[in-house]
Order: structure tokens, then C-alpha cells, then sequence
């Protein structure tokens, strides 16, 4: 048996916890929070991109909440906390998807007795993405070489998409038992995954210290 | 009693007809059976129902290691045969090859100790350790071949059968995967493989069948060619006129260079352009019909190509082929899809029917594209390409999965319509091109050169 540690629990929770805690306090402070620790990670790991990612893309939507609870609704601190959760809630997720490998997710997941065929279902569909969007690439060229333009409209990507996947769910099927997979049979594991303990105690140690900021803020 | 495979009486029925019809043989251990035939013939199905992965509905039996092949619940049937697709990509379900191997190895229950040991095994008899952590979708054809067989050596099947498995890999690559297969036979594995490049086996095989119609012969080895000569890719001729022209064209893919900074012409009449698998040859002619970027420029016919504007009247004048057939389709039937994107004229609907029926797949006409064999859409891909008139076809692997009748009567259809349009060809299988091409263009180290 081969072991490995895996801080994919602890994020998993982490990122639960404060997606509930943010949608029921009413804290600018803890929203902040949020963002300032994932653009810290962010930094850390050099993805500068992602950062800048992270400011725009909820931009629009948090300043047009902003701009709506502030002209229309109960004033400036409802409308301010409303635009710091935006991004707080953008921060959160994009914090768990630049920290967690899919495949390890799915498989941690796995151990705790989630049933492998949804396992390894959802895998060969994630892993069928990129075929799927090289397939409409293809379609495109195809036609054009043909001599005929085809626009996102139009309705041969549709039909032939769907055509697509019903064609290769039968192959991915018999795939899948031609590895020996089965909906019924007992799989042996290779690998036990274990929780990290730096990851326990750092994202215990965030969520604590998210909690005083809340009280801190109740003071001032 | 037989510990292979025996096949009595199989009867399976497809679209109302026989698709195969009252098959009976017996396949033992230790043998290496080439199966060949006509394309649409049935030896996809004779493969994929033998080895039951597929759900298909049968009469007769099929007993492997005695047994009937519905009695072996799945992962005991993958232990007892390891069945290998046309293409590998659709056969992976993790991202990367060693996932693959913990994958298959978990779901047929083998032990932690065993498993590494097997592993380490399959690697270094394919020689593919490199590979190991590399994502799978990066690999070229004969790498996920290599990786494909790499997984049923660590499944340790007894029987091996394998469906056209070196359809569009380089010769190289294919004369390891034959060898290696031999080994596997020399250690008493049954390998049966389907295969309409019959060259390279001769001295190895123990028995070769063939498939007609649906019923299946056994026939002489000795049949089989001996070696083939080295085709004729030359010609001389006179007069020569430049249609395409590379102005320091290079080519890039992945922050890699593919194609190095070159000049290059490419005159009239029929050239063949050769080069290993991964050397850039696919991507030199989808960067030729402007649907790949590369720096430099381009001329067709003396005047300047671009990627941005003027592409649909560009592919009046010239198309391309491309690789896997199924890419090359729109629509969902045969008969729609040879009247893409309008209603075509008389004359070349009479030509393609002409085609349909020279090939005898007329009844094909209102089926769906993907009810076809692979070598049934490469036939309807070139019969659209082939019928439409253009200056300049480029084909992409124009004879891969055909067999070798409706390979001579694609040649014939190239050769008639020489006079008026160029040819520009990839492929692994020269034999067909032999006397036909006038020019050999060979892509080794980033660069084109002619032979």
C-alpha cells in the first residue's frame, strides 16, 4: 500500500465553511479577509494572471449590486458588504479550483465511499472536454473547407454534439469494461490518501482568526 | 478442449442483414492469426463481439478458455482477453499512463506487490518509462499504441486482439508493435490482428483468415507478399510550374518548433510527402490551407494566401482531406453530407454515384455517418473530396483503414483526374502511390526536403 497526504479535505472544508459563513454575517471585514488571503496565495504561487483574473472578473456584477442597494435599497453599509461578498465568493472559488487537482479530488473523494461509478464517470467526461471542444474546432474547419462559414448559431454544431456524445458514451462504455471496470465489482485501492496536518492547522488557524476579525469588527 | 478462443455458428444481425454470418474457427494459444478483408466486411465486429465488452447482441457461442464468454463477469473477461481499439485515445479513461496502469489494475483486483512488479514489467518491455507521467492526449499515434499494448502486457491476458491497430502510425513504430506481438505469441499468448497493410508479416504469423461479406476463410500464409519492393515516388517530367510556394514559412506548435525557417515550392503533378509520426506533416497542411498560424508567407497560384481574409474562395480553388474522416463530416447521413453545403450539380452527383457503386456501397446512401466502419467513412470522405473540382487536393492519410482494391480505385480516380488538379499526399502506405507520384517530399529534422 502507498501512502499519500493530501491537503484536499481540509481546502474542501475550509472553502465550505466560509461560503456559509459569508452568506450569513454581515461582514466587510471577513469578505476582505477572504480576498487578501487568496491573492496572498495567489502571489505566493506567481500567478500573477489569476490575480488579475480575480479583480475583474466580478467587477461588473459587484459594482452594479453596489451601485443598486446604494441608490434603490438600505443604504451605503448594506451596499458595501454586498460588494465585498461578490468578490469574496469569486475569491472562494477560484481559490479551490487553482488549489485542487480534479483527478486527486475525485479520487480522495473515492476513498470515502463516494460510489465509483460516479467516480470515474465524471473523470472520462472531464477528461472527454478538450476532445469535445477540439471536435467543434474540427466541425468548423470542415465546413469551411467545404466552402460554408458556420456560425455559434448555427444548428449542425448542436445535432452533431449531440450525435457525438451519444457515439461516444457507447465507446467509453466499452472502454471502461475493457479495463475491467464494473458497476458491481469490488475495486482494490493502491493508494490510501491521508489528511496533511500542516493543512488541518493552517486552515484551522484561517478560520479562527476569520472569527475574531468578525468580532474585532463588532467593536469598532 | 481448446484453452483460445472457439467461435461456432456466430451469427450477428445489423440494420436487418447478416452482418455476420455463421462464423466458425478455433484461435489457440500461442498462435499469431493476421484477419484481414474487405473494408465494411465485418472484422471490426468479429473483434469487438469476441471480446463481449460491447454489449452486442449474438447467436451461436463463443467459449474462451472453454467457457462461454457470457459466464466471465467483467474484470474476469479483461484478465482473459485485452482487446485494443482502432483508436487508442478513446480507450484511456485517466489523464496519464500511470493512472491508467493503477486504473485497470485496482479494477481487476491484483495485489499492490503484483501490480508494481507488473508495471515495471510492461514499461520496460515497451520501453516506455518516458511516458509515464506525460498526459495521454499529448502523446502521438504510435505512442498511445505503445502505451495501449503496454496495458494489456500488464493485465497479462492470455489473448490479445487487437482491431486495426496500425492504421495511421509510422513504419517504424509499426514494425516494433509487429515484433513485439510476435514475442508475445513466443511466450504462448493467442494474438489475433486485423490489418489491411499486410506487409511485415509473412515471416511471423501462423495463420491468416479472411474476411468476406460476413463469412470468414482461412487461407495460406504463404499467400501473403514476401517484401515489398520500394515503391516508385519519382518521375521525371519536363515541365515544371510552381502552384505553391513557402516564403521563410516556420512553423510552431506548443512554444516548440515544429518546422524550421524554410523556403520551399511545390510543383504541379502528384507529390507524396513522407516523414515519421509527430514530424509536423498534418500540421504543415492545415498551416497550408490557413487554418493553423505560421510566420512568413504563403503563395497559391502567385498570389498571396492569409489566414484572415478570402478563405472561403480560397477553398474553391483548393481543400484538404484531413486525417480521420469522421473530422471531415458536418452532417449526420451519407447522402446529406455528400450534398454539403448545396445541392451539388448533375454531374457530379452522377459521378459519385458512378463511385458508390463501383464500390458497392450503395446502400450506404441513407445511413448514418456514424454507422460506418472507419474505412467506410474514409471511402465516403474521398468520393466527396475526389468528385468536387478542384486546382489543388491535399490528402491527409488518404488510404488508411481501406483495403487494397478500393485503394486502387481511389489511385485510379487520382490518376484520371491528374490533368486538372495537383496532389499533395501524406501517408505511411506508399505501395499504393507507387507510379503515380512524381514528386517525393520527405520532413525529417524541421525540415522539407525532396528526395
Amino acid at each position: 500500500m502507498e501512502e499519500r497526504t493530501t491537503s484536499i479535505p481540509s481546502i474542501f472544508v475550509w472553502v465550505f465553511f466560509f461560503t456559509i459563513e459569508v452568506s450569513f454575517t454581515h461582514s466587510v471585514w471577513l469578505n476582505l479577509y477572504l480576498v487578501v488571503v487568496v491573492v496572498f496565495y495567489l502571489v505566493y504561487k506567481k500567478m500573477i494572471g489569476t490575480v488579475l483574473f480575480l479583480i475583474s472578473l466580478p467587477f461588473i456584477p459587484a459594482i452594479t449590486t453596489f451601485w443598486s442597494v446604494y441608490i434603490q435599497g438600505s443604504g451605503i453599509t448594506d451596499a458595501w458588504i454586498l460588494f465585498t461578498r461578490t468578490y469574496a465568493f469569486a475569491a472562494l472559488g477560484i481559490g479551490f479550483m487553482t488549489t485542487i487537482d480534479f483527478q486527486d479530488c475525485l479520487l480522495v473523494f473515492e476513498q470515502y465511499k463516494i460510489p465509483s461509478i460516479f467516480i470515474y464517470g465524471l473523470m472520462v467526461v472531464i477528461h472527454a472536454v478538450p476532445d469535445i471542444r477540439k471536435e467543434i474546432k474540427n466541425m468548423y474547419d470542415a465546413s469551411l473547407l467545404r466552402g460554408k462559414r458556420l456560425y455559434p448559431w448555427s444548428s449542425f454544431y448542436y445535432v452533431k454534439v449531440i450525435f457525438l456524445a451519444l457515439n461516444w458514451r457507447d465507446h467509453y462504455t466499452e472502454a471502461m469494461y475493457s479495463r475491467g471496470f464494473s458497476e458491481t465489482n469490488p475495486r482494490v485501492h493502491y493508494i490510501t490518501w491521508k489528511i496533511s496536518r500542516g493543512s488541518v492547522i493552517v486552515c484551522a488557524v484561517l478560520i479562527i482568526l476569520g472569527n475574531i476579525l468578525i468580532r474585532l469588527e463588532r467593536f469598532t | 478442449m481448446s484453452r483460445g478462443i472457439k467461435i461456432q455458428d456466430l451469427i450477428v444481425k445489423k440494420f436487418g442483414g447478416f452482418h455476420l454470418n455463421k462464423i466458425s474457427c478455433e484461435w489457440d494459444l500461442g498462435e499469431f492469426i493476421l484477419l484481414t478483408g474487405d473494408s465494411g466486411s465485418g472484422k471490426s465486429t468479429l473483434i469487438h463481439t469476441v471480446a463481449g465488452f460491447n454489449g452486442v447482441t449474438f447467436e451461436g457461442n463463443i467459449l474462451v478458455d472453454g467457457l462461454g464468454i457470457h459466464k466471465y463477469s467483467i474484470s474476469e473477461k479483461a484478465q482473459k482477453i485485452g482487446l485494443m481499439f482502432q483508436n487508442p485515445s478513446q480507450q484511456f479513461t485517466m489523464r496519464t499512463l500511470e493512472r491508467e496502469f493503477v486504473f485497470v489494475l485496482e479494477n481487476c483486483g491484483v495485489s499492490y506487490y503484483n501490480a508494481n512488479s507488473r508495471i515495471q514489467e510492461a514499461v520496460d518491455e515497451m520501453e516506455i518509462s518516458h511516458l509515464m507521467y506525460q498526459e495521454l492526449t499529448t502523446l502521438s499515434g504510435g505512442e498511445k499504441q505503445r502505451a495501449a499494448l503496454a496495458i494489456l502486457i500488464a493485465l497479462d491476458a492470455p489473448v490479445f486482439l487487437l482491431d486495426e491497430p496500425f492504421a495511421s502510425i509510422d513504419p517504424e513504430s509499426r514494425i516494433f508493435l509487429i515484433n513485439m506481438l510476435s514475442k508475445l505469441r513466443d511466450k504462448g499468448k493467442l494474438i489475433v490482428v486485423v490489418d489491411h497493410d499486410m506487409t511485415h508479416y509473412r515471416q511471423l504469423i501462423d495463420r491468416l483468415f479472411i474476411m468476406k461479406n460476413g463469412s470468414l476463410t482461412e487461407s495460406q500464409v504463404e499467400s501473403l507478399p514476401e517484401k515489398t519492393d520500394v515503391p516508385k515516388l519519382k518521375s521525371y517530367k519536363e515541365i515544371n510550374s510552381a502552384i505553391f510556394t513557402l516564403d521563410n514559412v516556420a512553423i510552431g506548435q506548443g512554444g516548440e518548433e515544429l518546422i524550421k525557417k524554410q523556403d520551399f515550392t511545390f510543383y504541379n503533378g502528384v507529390s507524396t510527402l513522407t516523414g515519421d509520426n509527430g514530424a509536423g506533416k498534418s500540421t504543415l497542411l492545415k498551416a497550408m490551407v490557413q487554418l493553423y498560424p505560421y510566420s512568413g508567407k504563403m503563395f497559391f497560384q502567385e498570389k498571396r494566401v492569409s489566414r484572415i481574409f478570402g478563405k472561403k474562395r480560397l477553398y474553391k480553388l483548393l481543400t484538404l482531406a484531413v486525417q480521420s474522416a469522421e473530422q471531415q463530416f458536418v452532417t449526420l447521413e451519407v447522402s446529406s453530407e455528400l450534398n454539403f453545403p448545396k445541392k451539388i450539380s448533375n454531374e457530379i452527383s452522377k459521378r459519385q454515384l458512378q463511385a458508390l457503386e463501383e464500390l458497392n456501397i450503395t446502400h450506404l446512401l441513407d445511413r448514418s455517418l456514424f454507422h460506418l466502419s472507419e474505412g467506410q467513412k474514409k471511402m465516403v470522405q474521398l468520393i466527396i473530396l475526389l468528385s468536387l473540382d478542384h486546382n489543388f487536393l491535399m490528402l491527409d492519410e488518404p488510404f488508411s483503414g481501406l483495403d487494397k482494391k478500393t485503394c486502387d480505385y481511389f489511385v485510379r480516380w487520382i490518376e484520371e483526374k491528374r490533368t486538372q488538379t495537383d496532389f499533395l499526399i501524406v501517408s505511411h502506405r506508399l505501395d499504393p502511390l507507387d507510379g503515380i507520384s512524381d514528386y517525393h517530399l520527405h520532413l525529417s529534422n524541421k525540415s522539407l526536403k525532396e528526395v
